[in-house]
């Protein structure tokens, strides 16, 4: 027999998993803002490095307080519920989608403050707390008015924006949103963890793609155009790490199929007819929100 | 030697397992669990023999002793220490043919003998409206076989009961196979012109779709579940027994399980008898810091005392595994018990859909460990 009968807790290998899917984007989100822009002497050697320390940081630090969480505050008997936390990833996830800032530092603060109160937020409703924390973080970088005040790198070397550069993600954006070739890599990883629910991205790929050609047809978007949207919009890391987060996803099959539908569907029409890709995010915000009703199609079915 | 193939995480894993067997018919005492409201028929001191009715429940299950000794009546328990003599009481019933025998005489014997299947009388059971009869001669659970040795042992006395069922009652009787099980299908080929009426079907034994509901659903899709009267080949030779010899059965198989089937033990037991020493004095398996499981491990019914068994229809299988924490974490949605229940509910619903049949793969799928069928239907 291959497998014992009983099996062994599966979480913690998914939640590496998750892990290591996004350390490519990290690793290219510091060749970009950081060695790039201390290569091209925007920046010295050693704050450039905080693009690899922070996330680092981040991590770190969530399982910190995810220890102080549960064993403190919940009076839990050992560290399980700790291990098996999702959240380290997902503020790690977090980290990657907040501008570049010139004071990288007060993501961590922020992170770790708004963690704590989607925590609270996040017993009662099941929310992507991605989405959540992208649309709070905006707000509050945008009380603080520091996300104008974006790195210098991001200000001074605006690179000439060919198909290619997006495609590999050397373009103006968040910090690790930008690349499409390391989000794609970072799915490869992802099929490795029975656990993910692929359906997602590729019913939202389809459904995206097939609006896009209606878009194409029935608008004067041409085709580079429509293209260079959807790699700009940060669609694609949203499609393959925000949208399928499974904590905050119908478990019904068709509630699944249904939901990345609708965010396929909604999302070309967001990216392609404005300007404002933070509503990508608030989408799924909102879909996410909607999951209790998904959740309830299965039964209609069958 | 029987191969095994099984289901969905199992990866289709074909293994041959050695089955030990085993017996246990002449216990040292055997015990009957008493619950409030139960008719007890015997007092302390009292001699009783094989046979002799001890109790009765509220519902008419009737339980009798399976050996001859002294009764021993204790808080919600009733002990017969044997004698060991042989002594039994012998039914004035006794038939030589049961060929010709009558419907309702069919109906009183097993309503007489108070015997049951899934805890319903027979009686009960064959005086409903049925349009077919199904016999499940598989082990619905996974690494049992106790339906496989029951019907291997009287395959002739199941078939002739179940043709004649069919005959007096007047409905199509299926008898199902198991696809996998060599020896029982060469077994029936042999004999299969003498029943005719008997429609013997080979299914593939895939847990949990050979459970009845499942049955029922699949392969019986123009009746309704109530249409069909089930019965598996263990509960076929109970109204076997009734009708020959008016007696009921005192004895059942019991499948034990070492680990990950490292040993597979199938013991044939007196009703009564303590599992605890079973396992420890005829197996001799130590069950000391082991987990035990009851019938079904992905159920994840843990028994915190092996020594409080006893042989019953209720105990099937019993699983002894090595100690593990099995720690729940937070649900992480990822949906694959929705996905692998075999009735299409929803596991993770507030309160259990009347319609689950309490299979237990949505506790063995979930990689977050979280018992989801301890609910409440
Ligand atoms: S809810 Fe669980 S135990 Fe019940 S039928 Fe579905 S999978 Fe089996
Ligand atoms: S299998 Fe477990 S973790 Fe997955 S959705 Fe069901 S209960 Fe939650």
């Amino acid at each position: 027999m291959k497998k014992g009968l009983l099996k062994e807790n599966k979480v913690l290998k998914i939640n590496l998993l998750y892990i290591l899917s996004i350390l490519p984007l990290i690793i290219y989100s510091y060749y970009k803002n950081g060695f790039l822009a201390f290569h091209n002497g925007f920046m010295s050697f050693f704050p450039s490095l905080q693009y690899l320390i922070i996330p680092i940081i981040i991590i770190a630090l969530s399982y910190v307080f995810e220890t102080y969480y549960y064993l403190v505050i919940k009076k839990d008997e050992d560290m399980h519920n700790v291990i098996n936390s999702v959240v380290p990833y997902t503020n790690a996830l977090c980290y990657l989608v907040c501008g570049p800032l010139d004071r990288l530092y007060i993501t961590i603060p922020l992170i770790i403050i708004l963690d704590i109160i989607i925590k609270f937020i996040d017993t009662k409703f099941s929310i992507n707390q991605i989405a959540l924390f992208k649309c709070l973080l905006f707000v509050l970088l945008n009380l603080l008015g520091m996300y104008n005040n974006s790195n210098m790198y991001e200000l001074n070397v605006t690179v000439n924006s060919n198909l290619t550069s997006y495609f590999i993600g050397n373009v103006v954006g968040e910090i690790g949103t930008t690349s499409i070739l390391f989000s794609l890599i970072g799915l490869a990883i992802l099929l490795f963890n029975k656990y993910y629910k692929k359906e997602i991205p590729i019913v939202t790929i389809l459904s995206y793609a097939i609006v896009c050609v209606i878009i194409y047809f029935f608008t004067d978007l041409n085709f580079k155009q429509i293209l260079i949207n959807t790699m700009a919009s940060g669609f694609v890391f949203a499609t393959i790490f925000v949208a399928p987060l499974s904590v905050a996803t119908p478990v019904v099959k068709t509630g699944t199929i249904i939901y990345s539908l609708l965010f396929g569907i909604l999302s070309a029409i967001i990216v392609n007819a404005t300007n404002f890709y933070l509503g990508i995010y608030i989408l799924i915000l909102i879909l996410s929100l909607l999951t209790p009703l998904f959740n309830k199609f299965k039964l209609a079915i069958a | 030697m029987v191969l095994l193939k099984l289901t969905y995480e199992f990866d289709n894993d074909e293994k041959k397992l050695d089955i030990e067997k085993f017996e246990c018919l002449d216990p040292e005492n055997i015990t009957i669990y008493t619950r409030e409201g139960d008719t007890i028929y015997v007092a302390t001191g009292d001699y009783v023999y094989i046979n002799q009715l001890i109790k009765e429940s509220t519902s008419g299950i009737k339980t009798y002793a399976t050996i001859s000794g002294k009764v021993k009546v204790e808080e919600g328990q009733i002990k017969v220490i044997n004698d060991k003599t042989n002594s039994t009481l012998v039914s004035e019933e006794a038939l030589d043919k049961i060929d010709d025998i009558r419907k309702d005489i069919i109906i009183k014997s097993c309503e007489n003998l108070g015997i049951e299947y899934e805890n319903k009388l027979i009686a009960s059971h064959l005086k409903e409206n049925n349009k077919l009869i199904v016999v499940n001669a598989m082990d619905i659970e996974p690494y049992q076989f106790n339906n496989n040795y029951q019907f291997q042992d009287n395959i002739t006395a199941l078939l002739t009961t179940l043709e004649l069922l069919s005959n007096k009652f007047n409905v199509n009787a299926y008898l199902l196979l198991n696809k996998y099980d060599d020896n029982n299908i060469d077994a029936v080929k042999k004999v299969i012109d003498k029943y005719p009426n008997i429609i013997f079907k080979i299914i593939e034994d895939v847990y949990p779709y050979t459970t009845n509901q499942c049955v029922a659903r699949k392969y019986f899709k123009d009746y309704t579940y109530n249409d069909i009267l089930f019965l598996d080949t263990f509960a076929l030779y109970k109204i076997y027994v009734a009708l020959k010899e008016g007696l009921p059965v005192s004895e059942r198989y019991l499948t034990v399980i070492l680990n990950d089937a490292e040993r597979v033990a199938v013991v044939n037991a007196k009703y009564g008898a303590n599992i605890g020493t079973i396992i420890k004095d005829i197996i001799k398996i130590d069950t000391k810091d082991k987990d035990i499981y009851l019938n079904n491990f992905m159920r994840k019914v843990k028994c915190a005392n092996i020594d409080s068994l006893i042989i019953t229809d209720n105990i099937k299988t019993i699983f002894i595994m090595n100690h593990e924490e099995q720690k729940s974490s937070k649900c992480i949605k990822c949906g694959k018990c929705v996905e692998i229940c075999p009735v299409k509910i929803n596991p993770l619903a507030d309160k259990l859909d009347p319609s689950c049949i309490r299979c237990g793969l949505c506790n063995y799928v979930c990689p977050a460990n979280i018992n989801l069928n301890n609910k409440e239907k």
